[in-house]
């Protein structure tokens, strides 16, 4: 069942409406609606996420009884290990030839579903940390199969998060949850500012990202840049997107789910942009891979964040995708954040000699393109493209004159002016969403139904967004 | 309960929004003389010939050109990257509206028989779904768009992207009282590429050991329903190709083989398949674009071929045993 379908969203309204008739059984209901949601799109993945709970419950309560430490330890690392080496084995096969070809063949469609498991990567990171956190005494074993399959399954999550660690989500209490008509009205906004994220935003964005990454083209290096500018804000409409559509819906049962997004492209420096993209993801990191590191080299002072940082980015690239790209990408934010690591006092001393808001909008600047250059491995499909890409921004002509002239010539004979308004709409469109989204937070906050809102949103999806053939969410496919 | 009303009224508010919306963009859409399917349905029309295909014949055939040589007026019907239902529903809007040419030249190459290449362009057809024809044909073709279009305004909203801009279009045309398509009251769409645009490496890239093309059916389908249509109006239908750059044929393993079968389906209804591709102007890449569409100086020479040709073999005695 796609997310942006009518489908989800009748799924989604029913769920809600038997939530509050059924308050004796309110988990029982999300965990059977998101078996069944699971289910009903993709069976082998329903599957999946039974045994792999199963299993991880299972390990849980193990690790509560088994008396001896040595016992304890040998448990939990064949258990983490367990987990670590089914997303291998899922990111490995489709690195090959072979599952390239059955992801992206529609003849093999059945197979397609058996061979990717939707939501595996983030469930499974779920999983560690629930085994981490028992095994390290932080908190008791789950004793409910259904809370714990929950856990993973939540349907409006479980495609691509946010992570929950296990602290957030099972310390929640067991009582009923009572209808609260400011959950309702702030969810119900929140799925809408989603949608126009995703189908007004990055939907529209998609083709000129593809146009420019995915044909064997030359283009001048302007052409080339605006492409990586393009993929980074087209990302982060859509994961934020798919975000604020999850964190809406989890909402609507008035269950809080941390956020995951804060206006990234805010950040002046990589270490301040890792605090505010995929931030559900970087805590897992930080709290289960890179303290525990730097803890125990904590004698190599500087070196230790050093390792720490190299360690995180490694396993967050393998964690994407096991491939050239991947690894370039993760390496490249691994530099950025060692620099930053090494260069501080005398980027202090810098700041310091220039008025802030000069300093503040450069750093802002520089950092948009790090992050933007770095996410052309993130978007190619091959390293060999991702090459290509670099060696037109950095060598050969950059301004697209020629380009500009093409396109230009045709307007005197009625040409391509269609594709102009589409372009301004656009630009317009996303200048406009990215500019005021954190008013927008502030302002769909609380409980009151916010009218203009509501119905602004409704008709920019209707008369600007892609409605139809939306494209799949891109962290969807990790 | 506060919330469920307030929820209640926004549906109504917007329900009231859409239905405003639906009718002003099928007002604007039809003051739009840009689009070709507005356009032929109410404006009053009586040319002579009329051509019909995709983009290879909306880029090619200039009336302009060929109409001095013939001494006809003719109308080119063809849009750009339809198929043969496409193709099928201008012709049948056409015909509606109008009445019937005395010559009627649908393009037809092994592309147009292959469902990879070329589509159903639902939304030139958006104002005509009350018409039990168009309605048909559209919901075979399209049905995802057509079980939405149930829905106030999703018959203009759900391929927004074309329709948002010509309704605009169409409003600042009725606005100034602007009747003439930008594109000339001729039909004849001048090619967006001006210049060649080597897409014949990205096809020897995709096939790199050469492709045959299929026969689709519902290609096949839509293609006979043009032929009866016509033959039901007691229009001369020819089936023709304009000419190809002849490196390209050899990447095209089974050319020969479909053009022989499209032979012999028009044979089958008394109809001739015109192909030009002996012309020493095939030879010469300053003719085309692309591997199908002529360039500007490739369309002056065929245009005039085509034109010295109808006068010689068509204009006064139709189907002159080319059968």
């Amino acid at each position: 069942m796609p997310l942006v379908s009518l489908q989800y969203l009748g799924f989604l309204l029913a769920i809600v409406i038997l939530y509050y008739l059924l308050p004796r059984y309110q988990r029982l209901l999300l965990t059977a609606a998101s078996l069944v949601f699971l289910g009903l799109g993709n069976l082998a993945s329903g599957i999946a996420i039974i045994v792999l709970s199963l299993f991880n419950f299972q390990t849980g309560l193990s690790l509560f009884s088994a008396g001896r430490e040595k016992r304890k330890t040998r448990i939990f690392i064949i258990a983490v290990l367990v987990n670590c080496l089914v997303i291998l084995l899922f990111k490995y096969f489709e690195s090959t030839p072979l599952g390239f070809y059955v992801k992206i063949s529609s003849i093999n469609y059945r197979l397609n579903h058996l061979v990717f498991l939707l939501g595996i990567s983030f469930y499974s990171l779920q999983n560690i940390a629930y085994l981490t956190d028992v095994y390290q005494r932080r908190m008791n074993p789950v004793t409910s199969l259904p809370d714990f399959i929950l856990y993973n399954a939540f349907f409006p999550k479980v495609f691509a998060g946010p992570i929950v660690l296990p602290g957030e989500f099972f310390n929640r209490g067991t009582q009923a949850i009572r209808f609260n008509s400011s959950n309702i009205a702030e969810g119900t906004q929140r799925i809408l500012l989603g949608l126009v994220k995703k189908v007004v935003i990055a939907d529209r964005l998609a083709p000129t990202a593809h146009s420019i990454f995915d044909f064997n083209e030359s283009h001048p290096g302007a052409t080339s840049l605006a492409a990586a500018y393009v993929f980074t804000v087209q990302l982060y409409f859509d994961f934020s997107g798919y975000t604020d559509m999850a964190i809406g819906a989890c909402m609507l049962f008035g269950i809080p789910i941390k956020e995951n997004f804060n206006l990234p492209f805010l950040a002046r420096s990589v270490s301040e942009f890792w605090r505010r993209w995929h931030i559900s993801l970087i805590d897992w990191l930080t709290k289960y891979l890179y303290y525990p590191v730097v803890f125990r080299l904590r004698n190599w002072k500087k070196w230790a964040a050093a390792t720490g940082i190299c360690i995180t980015f490694i396993i967050s690239g393998v964690w994407h995708g096991i491939g050239w790209t991947f690894l370039c990408w993760s390496i490249c934010h691994m530099v950025f954040l060692l620099v930053e690591l090494f260069t501080k006092m005398p980027r202090l001393r810098l700041a310091k000699k220039f008025s802030s808001f000069p300093y503040r909008a450069a750093s802002i600047l520089i950092t948009f393109n790090l992050v933007s250059l770095s996410n052309i491995f993130f978007r190619a499909t091959r390293i060999g493209d991702a090459l290509r890409l670099f060696r037109q921004i950095f060598s050969g002509p950059f301004l697209p004159v020629k380009f500009l002239a093409d396109f230009m010539a045709p307007l005197a004979i009625g040409g391509n002016r269609e594709e102009l308004f589409n372009y301004a709409v656009t630009i317009t469109l996303t200048a406009a969403i990215l500019f005021s989204e954190g008013f927008l937070y502030r302002y769909i906050r609380g409980e009151r139904v916010k009218f203009g809102f509501i119905l602004i949103s409704l008709l920019l999806i209707l008369y600007f967004g892609v409605l139809g053939h939306a494209e799949k969410f891109i962290y969807t496919q990790f | 309960m506060q919330l469920l009303r307030k929820f209640i009224l926004i549906l109504i508010v917007l329900w009231m929004i859409l239905l405003l919306s639906g009718k002003f963009f099928r007002f604007a859409l039809q003051h739009n003389p840009n689009l070709k399917t507005d356009y032929i349905t109410s404006t009053s029309m009586k040319p002579d010939i009329l051509f019909l295909g995709p983009c290879e014949a909306a880029w090619v055939m200039d009336p302009a050109k060929i109409d001095p040589i013939t001494g006809l007026v003719s109308y080119n019907l063809a849009e750009t990257h339809s198929d043969f239902a496409d193709n099928y529903l201008h012709l049948y809007l056409y015909l509606k509206h109008n009445p019937p040419p005395h010559y009627l030249f649908l393009y037809i190459t092994g592309e147009s028989v292959d469902s990879r290449y070329n589509v159903f362009n639902t939304y030139q057809f958006t104002n005509f779904l009350s018409d039990s024809t168009v309605a048909s044909v559209v919901r075979e073709n399209d049905p995802a768009y057509y079980r939405w279009a149930k829905f106030p305004f999703m018959q203009y909203g759900y391929y927004n992207s074309k329709t948002v801009f010509q309704a605009l279009e169409g409003f600042t045309d009725f606005l100034l009282d602007h009747r003439v398509p930008y594109k000339g009251l001729n039909g004849f769409i001048q090619p967006d590429i001006p210049k060649w645009r080597d897409h014949v490496t990205d096809f020897m890239r995709l096939y790199p050991r050469g492709t045959r093309f299929k026969w689709d059916p519902r290609r096949k389908k839509y293609l006979v329903k043009i032929i009866r249509l016509a033959l039901k109006n007691h229009i001369n239908i020819y089936l023709y190709e304009s000419p190809v750059w002849n490196p390209s044929k050899t990447y095209i393993l089974n050319r020969k083989e479909v053009m022989a079968q499209i032979r012999q389906l028009g044979a089958k209804y008394g109809i001739p398949y015109l192909v030009f591709d002996t012309l020493a102007m095939s030879n010469d890449r300053n003719n085309f674009v692309t591997n199908l569409y002529t360039s500007h100086a490739g369309g002056i020479i065929f245009d005039s071929v085509f034109a010295e040709y109808f006068n010689r073999y068509i204009k006064n005695s139709p189907y002159p045993g080319m059968l």
